[in-house]
């Protein structure tokens, strides 16, 4: 019999083109509350989807309590003791909590015995400490409630592990304090905890062990006691960061943006600033801190209900994505698959899109001028396709985002906001994308870029804002532009 | 390679091949069913299905649906007749018959639009409106049978000789023309596979899909105009269930009813082939209630193929290689 | 005051999802005073026996849009029933009639279920489709002509009644109990509440979703069965064009109630009112003279305007 609850030994997942996890071995302690930390793109989340089943490592092995682990699919870790709470929950919204509990599982021999199936409910929850509506559907409860029927579910797995992924970026710190003797309550009861967090705050607070993720490699793990903040910091950002982004040239210009007070809904509020000729602005901040509404409201496409925007001095009114090319604003969204492009088009076609009137004569759109467009945004941006009429369903990552970039450029658009350009891209791909910012921004474009991924946004940036619940928590400048200084404002 | 090519043609075309076969056979056993005179007759009996479902193609290509178009077909001919009958100039009656139609689209383009709904909402929306237009195509004759008072003119002809056709072949030759060759075309492809990516790229959705649905309206309006022209009458149900010949003709034609993907080239093939079919069938002595049972089956077996295709075709995508 | 913001956005959600429950309920109050043969015990046994027919099909119709489906060929169904119905009673008696008509509608409602959940075809096409075949069988197999019968049995079924309540009512409450139970108190029942509530979360919950979809198409077809056959039994005679607004009417029915088109919630329960609502109102409407080409314009009036509701508040909750 092993000490170790789990032994994940040796695990290498490899996707094409990328190495995602990189001979990775983690040891996790029986009732131990065990911190996985690492930037975006660290190998985390893979790390963790190798666990709950979602993916089947490459090479390597899994060991629970001491026993050889195969896995067959979500469920069937669930069933063998590994819950997942993933960030976007497993709950059925119009079924009641009791029955989200035990979905797929019912109470009763012939029929459902929905006195016991409320009752077992109601006494996982009370073994929380919860006192809730077990009949009430769950869509009615707020996130954190949400979350805390996932933990009861995992419960009535008798589950030995519990993955939480990033469970509290959604809670506000009211949320927080009763969200964290829960977990204590679990560690209580001998369950093992495994958890994933930005927050270094909250390791420093419950945690027990440490692990450090960097570039699908495990760099560190430590005991809480016997580590510190800058430590921990110094793991997760610790690299050469000269070699893998090229350095910026361009001195910003005029103010060519203004955003003053916009507001909307509950996502956003009050917020201003401003952006310059050739410039780089970053905004960090943590996922659901409102940058991806920031950057909608901007473009139109979830137009703001309060505030102003001007261009060039001159107030404008986006009501419209149409509206916000119009004023020369052009969008790279985040899921390129859903939004960005449609993949069963060709490449030629995705991108003469956005500017159709100039491929035309008369009302007729001229297939050589639109080839020639295509092939010359193929040339300029090394867009790897068979062919300029090859749909993009077999592009790699890397080359669907740069027909994303071309759409753009090709219409001419002054300001682009960039929704983590380099999300799901390949190390070289990645430069050639922060060159290309480069290249732009020194012909006077002027980027937004919204990154998840601090290495790049710190060192992509000419000034950074950083957001936090719908509000700007602050502006960084050169030298203040460090990670410590982005999770100080991010951390509440 | 030669082979998976005559395979993918086949799989492609499955339907129109088995049809084809079907007509081949027919001709060679019924020496008047391939005559010119046979077919002239039959394209004019499929001009106006022909003529609704270039709409109704649009429609599909554009990511929505329209049932309404069989009841606007009966209200166009109601009103243009009455409209006649009651001495309004030609031209003017044939126009509120358009309108009418145009009318009826917009209202289920901006319903639609309101709710920002796909293929399924479309649907259900537009069979409300089935209805809702069905009925008011009773009121003004109290659901009886209308003949025109129609003096020679530029409403009769549009019902004579080949005009039917040259109206109905010139129209999708026009609606094919803008759909591959022009910008609102291209808009229409790019919304219909994939509305979100439509909208961040900074195109108004909204009005573009509206207008989807008004053209289907107008083209119905036409179809019923033409219609009544062709038998100088109008009868207040003379769309019912026209509907069901339109969306054969389009999914028999190959139109995706995922949206995106589509031709009005070939509905019209679609639409003519059901046609011919129609007449073999007729002339083999087969009902018109049989042939309505062909139909819904031509439907599902058009469909059906066509998604089957898909999933052999991402199966296939899946073994080749990304490429880096 | 920013507390009371939500508080406020609640009674408008409420008022738009019970819009037109509240204007229906309205009606009626002002037509139990206005018109004194609307409030009569034969007119209420009339309301009862007249909504019962499509009541049993409503109900099922309410399982198919729980599922996150909708079907259309139930009407086609329904009349082709009738017509086999009669039939078989003219020929094999009314046990073998029963049976035979019964395993014809589920064999129908299995051919949709399956191809909508097996190889996923779009629910809106499928019964399209088979809603114009099935019509089409049975015009053929009639010649378009109404079928009459004189089975003795039938007649005296028909005969039969309870205070003017005949047995078709009894048949609808037996349906509404078993399908009330069906969906609460059995896995099958609730499997369909998940796979139309989050087909991908059910999926990973282990959930069979695809026997969810074809199940809930295979009970519409026996339920739009038995909803013919006791439409025989009423008139004592099968034609094919009966029951055309079977499914625009089940739809209706089940969104006036408040099941979602979305799927995943709603109940039997609720479309019991949905069914008793729409046939007090165009049983009013007849009562009023209205005649039967605006009676079918405020049906299909009625289904937009629920649908857009349906929509409004969707959106409204997500928000």
């Amino acid at each position: 019999m092993s000490e170790y609850v789990l032994e994940m030994k040796e695990i290498t997942k490899i996707f094409p083109g990328v190495i995602a996890l990189d001979n990775v071995s983690l040891q996790v302690t029986k009732g131990a509350i065990h911190a996985l930390i690492g930037e975006n793109g660290a190998g985390k989340s893979t790390l963790m989807k190798v666990l709950n089943g979602v993916y089947t490592a490459t090479s390597g092995e899994l060991f629970l309590e001491g026993q050889p682990l195969i896995l067959h699919g979500v469920r069937d870790a669930q069933e063998k003791g590994i819950s997942t709470i993933f960030q976007e929950f497993n709950l059925i919204n119009t079924l009641s909590v009791a029955e989200n509990i035990f979905l797929g599982r019912y109470q009763g021999k012939k029929t459902i015995d929905w006195k016991k199936t409320n009752k077992d409910a109601h006494n996982l929850l009370s073994s929380l400490g919860l006192d809730f509506d077990v009949t009430k559907p769950v869509g009615r409860f707020s996130t954190a409630e949400r979350q805390l029927v996932e933990i009861a579910k995992a419960l009535s797995y008798q589950a030995k592990i519990i993955v939480m992924d990033e469970p509290t970026s959604s809670l506000t710190k009211k949320e927080i304090e009763l969200f964290f003797p829960i977990i204590q309550k679990l560690k209580d009861e001998g369950i093992t905890v495994i958890y994933i967090s930005h927050k270094l705050d909250e390791i420093f607070q419950i945690c027990d062990v440490v692990s450090v993720m960097r570039d699908g490699k495990l760099v560190g793990e430590s005991p809480v006691s016997e580590i510190n903040r800058e430590q921990v910091i110094e793991l997760m950002v610790g690299r050469t960061m000269e070699a893998e982004f090229p350095p910026r040239t361009v001195t910003p210009g005029e103010k060519v943006l203004e955003v003053k007070h916009l507001s909307r809904g509950t996502t956003l509020s009050d917020i201003s600033f401003d952006l310059h000729k050739g410039e780089i602005l970053g905004i960090a901040g943590l996922v659901g801190a409102g940058r991806t509404e920031l950057a909608e409201a901007i473009f139109g496409a979830d137009p703001l209900d309060k505030g102003s925007i001007e261009i060039y001095g001159k107030p404008v009114s986006i009501r419209s994505t149409k509206e916000g090319k119009r004023n020369s604003i052009g969008m790279v969204t985040e899921d390129r698959k859903a939004t960005g492009l449609v993949l069963d088009m060709s490449v030629t076609k995705n991108i003469t899109i956005t500017k159709l009137d100039a491929v035309k004569k008369g009302v007729v759109l001229r297939k050589q001028k639109e080839a020639a467009v295509a092939d010359e945004y193929v040339e300029k941006l090394n867009i790897k396709t068979p062919s300029i009429n090859q749909t993009l369903y077999n592009l790699s990552g890397g080359n669907q985002q740069k027909v994303v970039l071309s759409k753009w450029l090709f219409s001419n658009v002054e300001i682009l906001i960039l929704d983590e350009p380099t999300r799901g891209i390949d190390v070289g791909a990645k430069y050639e994308i922060y060159s290309l910012m480069n290249t732009l921004t020194e012909q006077g474009k002027s980027i937004i870029m919204i990154s998840s991924e601090l290495p790049e946004v710190l060192s992509m940036s000419d000034r950074l804002l950083v957001m936090h619940k719908g509000e700007i928590k602050g502006e960084l400048r050169d030298g203040q532009m460090t990670a410590d200084n982005v999770m100080q404002l991010v951390i509440e | 390679m030669n082979r998976k090519k005559v395979i993918d043609i086949m799989r492609n075309n499955g339907i129109l091949l088995v049809i084809l076969l079907l007509i081949i056979v027919t001709g060679i056993f019924e020496r008047n069913f391939l005559t010119f005179n046979n077919l002239l007759n039959v394209l004019r009996q499929v001009a106006v299905v022909g003529i609704v479902a270039c709409g109704m193609t649009y429609c599909i290509i554009g990511g929505a649906f329209d049932l309404s178009v069989g009841s606007v077909v009966s209200l166009a001919g109601v009103i243009t007749i009455l409209s006649i009958n009651n001495g309004t100039n030609e031209y003017l009656a044939v126009l509120y018959g358009l309108s009418a139609g145009v009318a009826v689209g917009i209202i289920n383009g901006v319903l639609i639009s309101l709710i920002n709904g796909r293929t399924g909402e479309a649907f259900i929306v537009t069979y409300g409106m089935q209805v809702v237009v069905a009925a008011i195509a009773l009121f003004p004759s109290r659901g009886l049978f209308i003949s025109g008072r129609i003096s020679p003119g530029f409403f009769k002809s549009m019902g004579e000789g080949v005009m039917p056709i040259v109206i109905f072949l010139g129209i999708a030759a026009f609606m094919e023309f803008v759909l591959v060759k022009t910008k609102y075309g291209r808009t229409m492809s790019f919304i219909g596979y994939n509305l979100d990516v439509a909208k961040m790229s900074g195109l108004n959705v909204k009005l573009n899909r509206i207008s989807y649905f008004a053209i289907s309206g107008l083209l119905a309006g036409l179809g019923g105009v033409v219609l009544c022209s062709r038998v100088t009458s109008s009868n207040p149900t003379a769309g019912l269930n026209f509907e069901m010949d339109v969306i054969a003709a389009v999914v028999v034609g190959g139109t995706q009813l995922s949206g995106g993907s589509g031709s009005v080239g070939r509905t019209v093939i679609g639409a003519v082939i059901i046609g011919i079919m129609g007449n073999a069938l007729n002339i083999l002595g087969i009902t018109a209630y049989h042939q309505q049972i062909v139909k819904g089956m031509l439907i599902l077996l058009a469909v059906g193929m066509d998604i089957l295709n898909k999933q052999i075709k991402l199966k296939e995508m899946a073994h080749d290689k990304v490429f880096a | 005051m920013i507390k009371s913001l939500p508080n406020k956005k609640k009674i408008v959600t409420f008022i738009i999802e019970n819009a037109v429950s509240v204007f229906l309920v309205g009606f009626i109050i002002f037509m139990a005073f206005t018109k004194r043969s609307f409030s009569t015990w034969d007119n209420i046994v009339n309301i009862i026996n007249e909504s019962s027919i499509y009541g049993i099909a409503a109900c099922a119709m309410t399982v198919v849009i729980i599922s996150g489906e909708f079907d259309l060929a139930a009407s086609s169904i329904f009349g082709w029933s009738t017509v086999l119905f009669t039939l078989c009673c003219n020929s094999i008696g009314i046990g073998g009639a029963f049976i035979v008509t019964l395993a014809c509608g589920t064999l129908f409602g299995a051919f949709n279920g399956y191809l909508v959940a097996k190889i996923k075809m779009p629910a809106f096409v499928v019964t399209l489709g088979t809603m114009i075949a099935i019509k089409g069988l049975a015009y053929v197999v009639t010649k378009a002509q109404p079928i009459n019968t004189d089975n003795k049995i039938l007649w005296a079924i028909g005969k039969f009644q309870i205070a003017g309540i005949s047995i078709i009512p009894f048949v609808y409450l037996g349906m509404i109990i078993l399908f009330i139970w069906f969906l609460r108190y059995t896995k099958f029942g609730r499997d369909i509440y998940a796979t139309g509530g989050n087909y991908e979360v059910a999926r990973l919950s282990g959930i069979n979703v695809v026997f969810s979809k074809f199940i809930v198409f295979t009970m519409l077809g026996a339920a739009a069965a038995l909803a013919g056959m006791m439409y025989g039994v009423r008139i004592k005679a099968g034609w094919a064009p009966y029951g055309q607004d079977l499914s625009l009417y089940c739809i209706t029915a089940t969104i006036i109630g408040g099941t979602s088109l979305l799927g995943g919630n709603g109940g039997v329960h609720k479309t019991v009112i949905g069914v008793l609502l729409l046939a007090v109102l165009f049983n009013a409407l007849t009562l009023l003279g209205v005649g039967g080409s605006m009676q079918k314009f405020i049906r299909g009036l009625v289904l937009i305007t629920v649908i857009m509701l349906d929509a409004v508040v969707a959106k409204r909750q997500r928000e």
